[in-house]
């Protein structure tokens, strides 16, 4: 592939390397013997306090992580993110083990390697291996990899944007006149495949797809099992559930041993509906636990994948100046403090940590359940995990 | 406050001009950088803002003022430090006004909770200073009344409903028809006389037509649809607009909403296309998309634009605007009485509202079905917030809170327990706790 065709894909944010489309076996090379033989994967949900959450007013909204997940689970309760609260920093300090500072809106990538580019890079792994699967739209393509120096896209994730999608979708329809068909599923589905061919549509922002004609079948297979998937289902529509499915089926297809899905519905919060907010918890609450059966019925997965849950923040407290749930940038303790949740193979037995941790003690600690280095990073590995 | 009002206002108000451009000369060199956008646009809006915020801008000035150099350099000099640490000649900071792009160097920076805590240093240190010479002048307020209204159509659970407020308000029952006529509601509440053995010589309406009379900044309605505002802009027994009350209703600035998303949805993503757009919406001349009662108001229409373009003024449902509208006149305005009425909003369609939340119901031809329970959570939790907002300020240390939920016949009352309503005997009627709410505004001050 030559270098303009590498950096139209990469511009249009879902990033499949020529290797991937040429050696789809590859993807899985686990089964040959040539990936780690631990899994991780890494979900990070957008801002969500612990009022709301793991609090005793908050436990009825999140039954699957405090009642199924969290009694299994290994659990930091005091988690503290010390960089910049807004989804691309935020994101990007877990994923670098540095607290970053970039343009709060994905325009540049980290400055540090990602977890992403040291595992490729020093394990000598094909781009299968790690995925980014995200909602949020503050994410772009460049959060899969950094600018740092002997890294860069070439040892990056693939990072798939799915909401993008069905957002693609809808402002096609609309500015084709074809608004009768979204009230029809089928329809609905039909304008999603639409996009994944390729056919002529302007994105809102990122553009994801509209390399989707380039798109290798077997990846073009995978995401449109996962948009039939979201259309047949009787559950809410929405970017989070999309997201779920587009993660299962790449997990089914490719079977990345680092993987990253970020579910933003609670971002709602923003245009200051609570009940919305409180139904995207709802959301992400059945996802996290419908994630973990997945990992538990997946023969890739089962026995030897560590399951990461944690918010990307908190949001501000009530009566705070900047206006409580609906943000995220009053750098308070309710907007700063947060949890974390470990289930599976290096969970070890369950138990509640309550000395305090930072986020960006997770790049270390991933890379040591993976088998690899962050020279870069600024966190400590989080002994507990283990076993 | 009417255009003559304003006028008259504006006239005032010229002299104070003359003073605050020497005063804001007079200390220019001494603020630092991170400073100036605050104070230049304050004073470049100086047309716009409210005679609170007039007032506040000269006092702060004129506190600065009457500093001498050493004492101003002292005030800021930690922050000057941090400016330097933060290496912000090298930003292309704007002085002239604040801008997104700014702002998100900031936030980005290593020293922002500290220059934010540094901040909030020096204005408490101002804010003290200007609190002192207040006092020498102290004048006694008159009371205060935040009303809240919720519909009957949104469904409350009686025990949980009240549980974040605070445990010194009191739920009280009322009765009251309803049938889920918004328009009666209204009218019974503010349209009933009053009732024997009070004090109130008219209706609430009339209490707050007078006090509305007083200063144009005043008597604020807050509507998440059309039945407060339809009423205070003339209906029933009175069919013109009670003068002076300022009307902000969600549903009749449609149009107003609708041309500022449609700029926004233009935009790139990234900040300096954000500040370019916000650029664009603060020149347009918005008159044509305002609805009659704010059309020829200029500092209303500002209030409005502001209310989009600022926090989370692209709210596109009518709860949170009634809540943020309210925070936002309390902080710029310190209204003596606000009243916000809630509504409902429509479930998000499937599929489109992953995209567009403003226009779904052109673009996506299933029905609009609205939700009642969702919407009464976000009611219960945005009057809450209401509440909080007002708090913050010491001018509402004595208001009066009263929330009437007409699905579970419940008013909750926070205030100073000396108030008219406290030992009615319940269930209040409608006009008993109107020619209450009369009483409480007609208090002598």
């Amino acid at each position: 592939m030559d270098v303009s065709k590498r950096a139209f894909l990469r511009a249009a944010g879902l990033l499949v390397a020529e290797e991937i489309l040429a050696r789809n076996a590859l993807a899985r090379n686990d089964r040959n013997g040539k990936g780690p033989k631990n899994k991780v994967i890494l979900a990070v949900i957008g801002g969500v306090r612990r009022h709301e959450t793991f609090s005793l007013q908050g436990f009825q909204n999140i039954p699957h992580l405090a009642r199924e997940l969290g009694p299994q689970s290994l659990f930091y309760p005091e988690v503290r993110n010390e960089g910049v609260t807004a989804h691309f920093n935020a994101i990007s300090s877990i994923l670098t083990g540095t607290w970053q500072r970039v343009g709060d809106w994905g325009e540049d990538p980290p400055t540090a390697p990602t977890v992403f580019e040291y595992f490729r890079k020093q394990l000598h792994l094909p781009p299968g291996e790690a995925w980014v699967i995200a909602s949020n739209k503050a994410l772009t393509d460049l959060i899969g990899s950094s600018s740092a120096h002997g890294y860069g896209p070439s040892f990056g994730a693939n990072v798939v944007l799915p909401k993008q999608l069905m957002i693609n979708a809808v402002v096609n329809a609309i500015s084709a006149r074809k608004n009768q068909e979204l009230g029809n599923r089928k329809k609905i589905q039909a304008q999603m495949e639409e996009m994944l061919q390729g056919v002529n549509y302007e994105g809102l922002g990122w553009n994801v797809f509209d390399a989707a004609d380039r798109l290798d079948p077997h990846v073009r297979a995978t995401i449109r099992k996962a948009v039939g998937d979201l259309v047949r289902g009787k559950g809410p529509m929405t970017g989070d559930v999309l997201t779920f499915f587009m993660a299962r089926e790449i997990m089914r297809k490719f079977a990345p041993s680092l993987l990253m899905v970020n579910f933003s519905d609670v971002e709602v919060a923003h245009f200051g509906s609570y009940s919305m907010h409180l139904a995207g918890l709802h959301t992400v609450d059945q996802l996290c636990s419908e994630l973990w059966q997945e990992v538990k019925a997946n023969p890739d997965y089962a026995g030897k994948t560590t399951v990461i849950i944690l918010p990307e923040f908190g949001r501000d407290a009530d009566g705070s100046s900047t206006n409580g749930f609906f943000n995220h940038r009053a750098y308070d303790a309710s907007c700063r403090s947060t949890w974390l949740m470990v289930l599976g193979a290096f969970a070890g037995r369950p138990r509640i940590v309550r000395r305090p941790i930072r986020q960006i003690d997770l790049c270390p600690t991933v890379a040591e359940l993976l088998g690899f280095k962050v020279p870069h990073s600024r966190g400590a590995r989080l002994k507990e995990l283990g076993g | 406050m009417n255009t003559q009002d304003e006028s008259r206002t504006n006239r005032e108000e010229r002299d104070s001009v003359e003073t605050l451009r020497r005063l804001k000369k007079g200390i220019s060199q001494d603020l630092p950088t991170t400073f100036q956008p605050y104070f230049n646009q304050q004073v470049h809006s100086w047309d716009f803002l409210f005679p609170y915020e007039r007032q506040y801008l000269l006092e702060v000035l004129t506190y600065l003022d009457q500093l001498s150099p050493d004492q101003r350099l002292q005030l800021f000099a930690p922050i000057r430090r941090l400016e330097k640490a933060m290496d912000v000649r090298r930003w292309d900071f704007s002085v002239r006004e604040q801008t997104l792009e700014d702002a998100s160097l900031l936030a980005r920076s290593p020293y922002y909770f500290k220059w934010r805590g540094e901040v909030k240093k020096a204005f408490d240190q101002i804010d003290r200073g200007v609190e002192e010479d207040k006092k020498k002048h102290a004048k006694r307020l008159p009371n205060r009344l935040i009303l809240m209204i919720y519909p009957a159509c949104l469904p409350f659970d009686p025990a949980t409903m009240w549980k974040r407020w605070p445990g010194t308000g009191k739920a009280m029952h009322f009765d009251a028809d309803i049938s889920g006529n918004e328009r009666k509601f209204v009218e019974d509440l503010f349209g009933a006389r009053g009732h024997a053995g009070t004090q109130a010589s008219g209706t609430l309406l009339e209490s707050i037509a007078q006090r509305a009379n007083g200063s144009f900044a005043d008597v604020w309605a807050l509507d998440a649809g059309t039945a407060l505002s339809k009423f205070m802009l003339g209906a029933g027994g009175h069919p013109d607009p009670v003068p002076g009350v300022t009307v902000l209703s969600f549903e009749r600035l449609k149009s107003f909403r609708e041309n500022f998303l449609k700029q926004v949805n233009t935009m790139s993503h990234n900040l300096s296309s954000a500040d370019q757009i916000y650029n664009q919406i603060r020149k347009e001349d918005v008159s044509q998309f305002c609805p009659p009662e704010i059309k020829d108001r200029p500092i209303i229409r500002e209030v409005v634009r502001s209310l989009f373009m600022n926090g989370n003024g692209a709210s596109v449902w009518g709860n949170p605007f009634v809540q943020w509208g309210a925070s936002e006149v309390f902080r710029r305005a310190r209204p003596s009485v606000l009243i916000g009425y809630f509504g409902t909003r429509n479930k998000p369609k499937p599929f489109t509202s992953v995209a567009v939340f403003m226009n779904q119901n052109k673009v996506n031809p299933l029905p609009a079905v609205k939700d009642l329970p969702g919407s009464a959570i976000d009611a219960s939790m945005l009057s809450y917030y209401l509440w909080l907002s007002s708090t913050r300020y010491s001018e509402y240390q004595n208001a009066l809170t009263v929330c009437l939920a007409e699905s579970i016949k419940t008013a909750y009352i926070v205030g100073p327990t000396s108030n008219p309503l406290q030992g009615q005997t319940q269930p209040l009627s409608l006009a008993r706790i109107s020619s209450a709410l009369s009483e409480w505004l007609s208090a002598p001050v």
